[in-house]
């Protein structure tokens, strides 16, 4: 059996199988880097305009 | 148009299936083709033969999911039409992932040799045993052969990382033949 066999075998698998790789697409906690990264810089804004807004209101 | 609709065309015999099949898939099936072959007429021809196995067999067969039955048939169609010699001397993307699967094929003595369609039997197997992310990345890179780039950019990792997953998914596939008697 040769590499080329084993490929060609993949053919024969389940439909199952190449429909779900077939959508499978940016899952949930597969996000890439830049929109995980933006996603925390948001956070980070937000905690800062709290920090800022108790700040001025004199509660920290 | 939607699946069931182009499907019930092929079961009244209506040649607009054929061109419907080719407005939704068409572009899909071809790049698939294309990147099996790397040649722009033998994965059009593939294509072609795609839409006249599924003339031949719609129906009776009513394929519950229309785009994985297309992709089967034009997969193997354009793994047909590969010239396997000139792939591993111009290294070409099928002879790369020919050798790349190579790895997962143990060097034994005394093993047996199967036939594709079993051999696709056993491969189920194993898709059935690895995580779901592994069996996606495997199935990206082996069976619609995209490349490391293309994984990578598709599910947010670093190449490196597909890579790597890929490498470890290929081991368990060796010991997976291994185990079930598999040899070179």
């Amino acid at each position: 059996m040769t590499g080329k066999d084993l490929l060609v075998a993949l053919s024969h698998v389940d439909r199952k199988y190449v429909q779900e790789a077939e959508f499978a697409f940016l899952q949930k906690g597969n996000r890439p880097v830049r929109k995980r990264l933006s996603a925390i810089a948001l956070v980070l804004l937000a905690v800062g305009a709290i920090c800022v807004l108790l700040t001025r209101l004199g509660i920290i | 148009m939607e699946d069931t609709a182009i499907i019930d065309l092929f079961w009244d015999r209506d040649e607009a299936a054929i061109r419907e099949t080719d407005i939704a898939y068409g572009k899909k099936l071809y790049v698939l083709a294309n990147r099996i072959v790397q040649c722009h007429e033998e994965a059009q021809e593939s294509v072609n033969d795609t839409y006249w196995k599924a003339w031949e067999t719609i129906p009776p067969h009513r394929p519950s999911d229309f785009f994985g039955f297309l992709a089967k048939q034009c997969r193997r169609f354009a793994m047909e039409r590969v010239d396997w010699r000139s792939t591993f001397k111009h290294k070409t993307r099928a002879g790369v992932l020919s050798t790349e699967m190579e790895q997962c094929i143990p060097v034994q003595r005394e093993g047996m040799e199967l036939e594709a369609p079993e051999l696709g039997r056993l491969m189920n197997r194993f898709m059935e045993n690895i995580s779901q992310e592994n069996r996606l990345i495997f199935m990206r890179r082996y069976w619609y052969m995209d490349t490391t780039a293309e994984i990578s950019q598709r599910f947010g990792l670093s190449e490196r990382r597909v890579s790597n997953k890929l490498r470890r998914t290929r081991e368990k596939l060796h010991t997976f033949l291994e185990r079930e008697g598999i040899c070179l």
